[in-house]
Formats: C-alpha cells, structure tokens, sequence
C-alpha cells in the first residue's frame, strides 16, 4: 500500500481547507449557481435551492426558500374555462401550495430581518387568493397590520383593499387605499392597477385607464405577480377596445365547488366563435367571497364567457359542462360555473385486465341523470399512453351511447369495428396502426369514464375529474387474445405486407370478415403516399356488409370519402345504396348519403332524405337547398317550425332574407349569380379555400338586401369572420 | 542596599568557584531531555511530527465523505411525468403510478 509521509501541521492546513470548501465554498456554489439557473433550467435550479437548504452550511438560507417559492409560484397560471371550450397552461396541486406557504412562513418565522420578509409575505397573500382561500387571506391581511415594519404594513394594505375590491365595497377600498404609501417601487405599480381595477368596477373608465397607465408608467420587474394573478399589463390596450362590449346589461352569476362558493375568480368575455384569449387582461368581474359576481354593464350580442381559476381548485373536482356555447345578451343575465366531486366508478379499477372478449363498467347513481356515456381514450402509442389522444364514447353491446342503467357491458370487437381516432403523419405519410385494427388490442391499456347528464346534455357529473393523476384512474388492460399474424404487421405499420397476406387470405378464403374489414380500412386511409383508393375500400366493405350485415364500415367509409371522391365512385356508391337493406339503413348513413346525393347534383333527392332524417335540428343545407329550388314557402314553414333548431344561423334573420328574394325577379342577373353560387355550396364543388374566396367574390359584387342577409347567415354557419 | 551588595558578591564568589567546571556533552544531552517542556514547544512539536499515511485510504474516505456531504442530491432525478388529456380533462402521468396500481 502506498503510504506518503506527511507532517501533522500540513495535515491539518489541508483539513481546514476541505471544512471551507464543504462548509463555506460549496453552499455558495449551490445558491449562485440555482441563481444562475433560475430562468434556463428552473427544474434543476429547484433542486440545488433543495440542496442548499438542507445543506449544513450556508448563510442565506432565507433567500433559497424565496427563490424557490418564486420559482413554483411562476406557474400560478390561470385555468381558463370558456363555454365554448378550455385553456391551461400548468398544473399546479395543493401540494406545490403547501411547499409555497410553508416556505415563506418559514422566512417569517425564522428570518425577522431577512430582506425577503416583505416579498414573503406578499407570495403567502397571493397564494391564497389564488387558491380562493378567502378566511387565510384575511387573517394574513390582519396580521400585516399589526408589524412594525412599514413595508408590510403597506402590502397589507393593498390586499385588504382589493379583498373589499371584490367584495364589491369600492368606497371601503378607497378608504384603506388612503393608509398607503407611495414611493416604494415594488409596491406603486400595485397601488395603481387596484385604483385601477376600482375605477373600472365602478364604470369610470377614464379614471381606470389613468390608472393603469400610471402603474405602467412605474414598472415592474420581469416575472412580477399581485392579487394571486400575472400583471396584466395588456389591460389598458384591452380597455381601449370596451366600447365592442360596454353597455347596459349585466352579466351575474356564481362559481361554486360543492355548492361552496370561490372567490376571487376572474370571469372574462369575449365575443362568440371567435376562439379564446389566455390573457388575464379582460376581466369584466372578480367573485366575492361568496364565489358571485357581477359585471359592468355589457351591451347586447352573442358572447362566450369564462372563469379564470388557480388550477390546484379543479383537482378531483368536476367541471360540469353546460350543453352551451355561447350566452345572447339581450337583458340581464345569468350563469354559473359548477364544480362537483366526481362519482365513483364501481367497476373496473385502475388497470384491470380483461381476459375475455366482454368487459363491465359499473358505477354509481347520479340523481338526476337522464343517460349516462361511458368514454375510453385512444392513444397513438395505448401500451405506453404516448402521442395523440382522442377520448371517444364506446358504443355497449346493444349498440347504445346513451345508457340508462347503472352498468354496461362492452364487446371488444364491437368496440374495435368502431371508427374511433387516427392520426394522419405529415406528407401523406401514413396513418396509425389503431385506426385499422382498433385501440382495444392485447397490452393496450384503456381509461374508462363515465359522464352523467340530464335530458338537455349539461353534464351532471363524470368519474373524471378536471384535473387529477393518472393513478387511479379506472382503466382495462386488454388480454383477451393475441394478436394475428395480419395484426402483427399492421402494428409494426408493415402496411404493404399487410396488404399482399390479406389479398392472399381472400384467395383462399373469400368470406374472411378480418381480411375484408382491415383492407377496406388500409384503403380507406392514405396509408402510404397516394395509396388511398376509396373505390377498393367499398367494394371490400359492401362484401363485408353481405356477410356480417353490418354497416359500420360503409358508413366510416362516407364520412371519410371526400366529395369528388364520391362523384368519382358513383357507380360503387349506388351499388352500396342498392345493397343495404332498408332496416340497416342508421341515421348516420342516411345522412351520407343524402349528402351523396347533393355531391352529384341531385338536390331534391338529398333533400328529402336529410329532411326525413332530422329530428329538431335543422341542416342548413336543406334550406339552401329549398331556397335554389325557388322553394320558399317550404324554407319558411320549416324555419317558422319553433321546435326545430338550426344551430350557429339566426332564423329571423333567415326568415327576413327568404321573404326579400321571394320577390324577387327570378331572371335578373344578381339572382341567377346567387343561384349559381348557391348549387356550388350545396354540392361542394369546391375545397374549404376556394369555398371561401368564392363567397367573398360574391358577397362583394351582390347589392340585394335579401341575398346579402342570407349570405351573411351563411358566413356565420361557415364562420367565415 | 547591603542586601544587594551583598548578593552580587556571592554571585561574583560563585563566578569564580564554577569557571573552569565544564560540562561534557552527554550531560548536557541529560539535562536537556529531563528538563520540563513548555506548552508552545508541545504544539511545536506536534505540529512537525511527520506521520505515514496510506493514501489510498485517505483519498477513499476523502471522497465518500465529500459525496456524502457535498455532492447535490437528486439533481438529475426529476420526476417524468406527462400530462395527456382526457375529454377536456387535463391528467397526470408519473413515474410512480404502477406502484399506486399495485397497492
């Protein structure tokens, strides 16, 4: 062993030389280089402020719980829920809140002089509005109150003020306003906004918009946060654009968790169908501690409100959905946001294998609920949950969506005959193995959920929350055969053997039901470059449809035919229509075809049977098609029909626009023009561009009233804005 | 003052009695190992003392402790974890979910 002489005093020099390296250097390593970190690779800098923190050593301890807190704080995004749809940006549970608060409370407890006292004390406050914890804020406020130190004093201040705020108490606010001090730079721009936020309250937007140019005027710094939200430092530009929404009526309601109402939730508007903003700019109310709200006054139109919420608040709870879009203002209104916990599944659990071909899904009553659907989720990749997802309801083994019991049993081969999701790769390249063979195959994995709801389709509650781990949700993990050879290669997307050992298996075996379905299948989809042939995959779907008398495939194959595609497979279409007998003809398929039968011109054929087909919603398409057969009293009865629906065009407006050219000179060219226009829509000659640039040409060029109201209805229906 | 007087005469009698005693090395080698240390010349002493050390040993505990103390922990370890959607639901997927399925 190699042994090396040393004397005793330069052992001990090089002893205290590794005690400062370990208890002076390396803590100061830690904390400047999660400094360093903080905004490349926050993930990393998280962990080296952990480090540094139980590290025995390190002087600035204090600021290592600051920065930390800052830093899970940056995601204090806002989940935005629209009727028309949903925004997030992060996911953040109690737990994240819990290590925020506990964090800065310790700077509180342990820190009296640390110059993050102040900014400490700020992160607990903002938490809890996030949160929408209104009894912590306020004891936090009041303790504020009570330091000797100014600078708390005056933060306490201003989230009292802004509690008040939005408790509706303006005056109040005003009043605590007055016990604050200007001239701390990272307090002012605080001050303003709130005065800011009053004014506008109150409807003084002049007042509001000074004020929001006064805190722009004092800054803040970058990543900066108040009241639980980012700065929304677009809100002076948005106010400048009010004068699109101010008016006379408002806009109340309330946002409740089991029935418990959240305050200090911003409710947003914005104009309908015109996508959604994820700004915090636009807010139009805040809830009370009671979780209600009010607006300013809006003026009339059609609108889609949201709530923007702290995200922690929506895990393993429900949003529940209205079957609502979009709210027309034409008078004081009224909406609420629910939230509920979920209802429980009672069978399967998280990851039950399903060894045969039939599974159960079991759950609980919900009062209340008309029908209940059962969803599973697709994934481009279901043995490892990875790429695209799709959820999709699953049709039981009666072949109902809307299922009226408390159970259901589900057929995995029913389940996989189903058209469900499919991911198209870029440049034609292809299409997922799932989308031919099904989702529900050996080792896949499938979550289930169930959604309850009442007769008019307002969700009433789901086993799956808006926000939750994936651990235990209920799930199948599919065992129940393996796969077949075919199988196999469509899997690996071995597409074009696939193809050749079908081809192969029909020459032997004429009637192979899995051979014809997954070649109508390949064929139906661009497998490869340009190898989609719409008129194979029908031929092989009609044979299919002889032997098993299902129509499934036919149908999936119409739906996914383009138009010209089905004016060029005329013949093999009309075959279909010929071969399928009447009792197999389903909705679905009816409607294909009568939209069949306005590719190829014949208008009053798809008419008749669109309109046979209806219930109380209305295709636009049937009164187009009545209006270019200059049959307008037929137009008008069906609109004047109270019950019927047609959703996304304004009726009246119709009605108007129909009763204009009805008197109109049939042969003047203006007409014949709109006429002409019309036949294009209806047998859609054109693709979705083209469609659309044609319009525009029109609807520049006409000057008749009537049409103009019509077209603008068609604009609508297209959302061509 | 006869007192001092009379003290610098023993010493000179002293002087001039011991002046031409010499002391041999070894003796002198005597008195100076029995002779009592001072504490500074103890430190002194123990500071040059050179001693043997196996290096290998000292670089191997060296460097456990240094990993164990201070090295960051967990660093790279940061949890994989994907959110999927399901419906308009937003879902979590972590590392440690097939230990959740197992309990």
């Amino acid at each position: 062993m190699i042994k090396v002489k040393v004397k005793v005093k330069t052992l001990l020099l090089i002893l205290i030389g590794i005690l400062f390296i370990i208890f002076v250097i390396i803590p100061f390593a830690y904390i400047e280089l999660a400094n360093y970190l903080n905004n490349k690779y926050p993930l990393i800098s998280d962990k080296l402020y952990d480090n540094y923190i139980k590290y025995p050593g390190g002087t600035r301890k204090d600021e290592a719980f600051y920065k930390k807190s800052q830093e899970l704080m940056a995601n204090y995004n806002k989940y935005y829920i629209f009727l028309g749809g949903k925004l997030w940006n992060s996911l953040i549970d109690y737990t994240t809140i819990q290590e925020v608060i506990e964090n800065n409370k310790r700077i509180i407890n342990e820190y009296p002089k640390s110059k993050y006292l102040p900014s400490a004390y700020k992160a607990i406050l903002d938490t809890y509005i996030y949160v929408g914890n209104n009894e912590e804020l306020e004891r936090w406020v009041d303790w504020g109150k009570e330091q000797d130190k100014k600078e708390l004093r005056d933060i306490s201040i201003l989230y009292d003020g802004y509690n008040h705020f939005v408790n509706r108490k303006y005056n109040e606010a005003e009043k605590i306003l007055k016990d604050f001090t200007l001239g701390n730079e990272n307090l002012d721009y605080i001050y303003y906004y709130l005065k800011g936020h009053i004014a506008f309250a109150m409807e003084d937007f002049e007042n509001a918009s000074y004020y929001y140019e006064k805190a722009s005027e004092v800054g803040w710094q970058h990543k900066s946060n108040f009241f639980g939200s980012a700065v929304p430092d677009g809100r002076n530009y948005w106010l400048s654009t009010l004068d699109l929404f101010k008016g006379d009526y408002k806009i109340r309601g309330r946002v409740t968790v089991d029935g418990v109402g959240i305050p200090f939730v911003e409710v947003y508007i914005q104009h309908a169908h015109m996508g959604h903003s994820t700004s915090d700019n636009n807010f139009i109310a805040i809830t009370d501690k009671n979780g209600y709200f009010e607006s300013i006054g809006i003026k009339e139109g059609e609108y889609d409100i949201g709530i923007g919420i702290g995200s922690p608040l929506l895990f393993n709870k429900v949003y529940l959905d209205k079957n609502l879009h979009s709210i027309t203002v034409d008078g004081d209104e009224e909406v609420s946001f629910e939230f509920t916990s979920p209802m429980k599944l009672i069978s399967p659990k998280a990851g039950e294998t399903v060894k045969d071909n039939k599974f159960i899904v079991e759950w609980e009553d919900v009062e209340g609920a008309d029908y209940y659907t059962v969803y599973s989720v697709a994934f481009e990749d279901p043995e490892n949950m990875k790429g695209f997802s799709l959820t999709f309801g699953l049709k039981d083994e009666k072949g109902e969506y809307k299922i009226r019991d408390k159970r259901a049993v589900f057929d995995l081969e029913i389940l996989n005959g189903e058209s469900t999701g499919r991911v198209f790769y870029p440049n034609g390249e292809g299409i997922n193995p799932q989308a031919i063979i099904g989702y529900f195959h050996k080792g896949a994995e499938m979550p289930i959920i169930v959604s309850a709801y009442d007769k008019d389709g307002n969700k009433l509650n789901s086993s799956i929350p808006q926000a939750a781990y994936y651990d235990n949700v209920p799930s199948i993990i599919i065992d129940n055969r393996d796969l077949t050879v075919g199988e196999e290669l469509i899997l690996s997307r071995e597409y074009e053997k696939a193809i050749a050992y079908y081809e192969n298996l029909l020459e032997e075996d004429k009637d192979n039901i899995e051979a014809l379905r997954y070649l109508s299948r390949m064929y139906m989809f661009n497998w490869d470059k340009n190898k989609r042939d719409i008129g194979k995959s029908i031929d092989y779907a009609i044979k299919l449809y002889e032997i098993t008398g299902k129509t499934d495939l036919l149908t999936e194959i119409m739906v996914q035919a383009e138009a010209d595609e089905q004016r060029q497979h005329k013949e093999l279409i009309e075959k279909m229509i010929s071969t399928v007998s009447e009792e197999d003809m389903d909705e679905l398929l009816l409607d294909c075809i009568g939209a069949y039968y306005r590719y190829i011109g014949e208008l009053a054929k798809a008419r008749d049977i669109m309109a046979g087909n209806l219930g109380n919603t209305l295709v636009p398409e049937i009164i187009y098609i009545d209006i270019y057969l200059e049959e307008f009293d037929t137009a008008l009865d069906r609109l004047k029909e109270e019950k019927v629906k047609l959703p996304k065009i304004d009726k009246g407006k119709l009605i108007e626009g129909i009763e204009i050219i009805k008197k109109l000179d049939k042969n003047k060219d203006e007409y014949m023009t709109f006429k002409a226009y019309l036949y294009r829509l209806i047998s859609r000659e054109l693709d979705y561009n083209e469609s659309y640039n044609d319009f525009q040409t029109l609807y520049n060029n006409i000057n008749n009233k009537g049409i103009k109201i019509i077209l603008d209805e068609i604009r609508k229906n297209n959302r061509w804005y | 003052m006869n007192k001092d007087r009379f003290a610098s005469e023993i010493k000179s009698i002293m002087d001039e009695e011991v002046k031409d005693i010499e002391l041999s090395q070894e003796l002198k080698d005597r008195i100076f190992k029995y002779r009592k240390k001072g504490l500074k010349e103890k430190i002194n002493e123990f500071l040059n003392k050179e001693i043997e050390i196996p290096l290998v040993s000292v670089v191997a505990i060296s460097s456990i402790i240094f990993l164990i103390i201070a090295l960051p922990r967990g660093l790279f370890k940061i949890e994989n974890t994907s959110v999927i959607n399901i419906g308009s639901s937003q879902i979590i997927i972590r590392d440690e979910r097939s230990l959740d399925k197992n309990d």
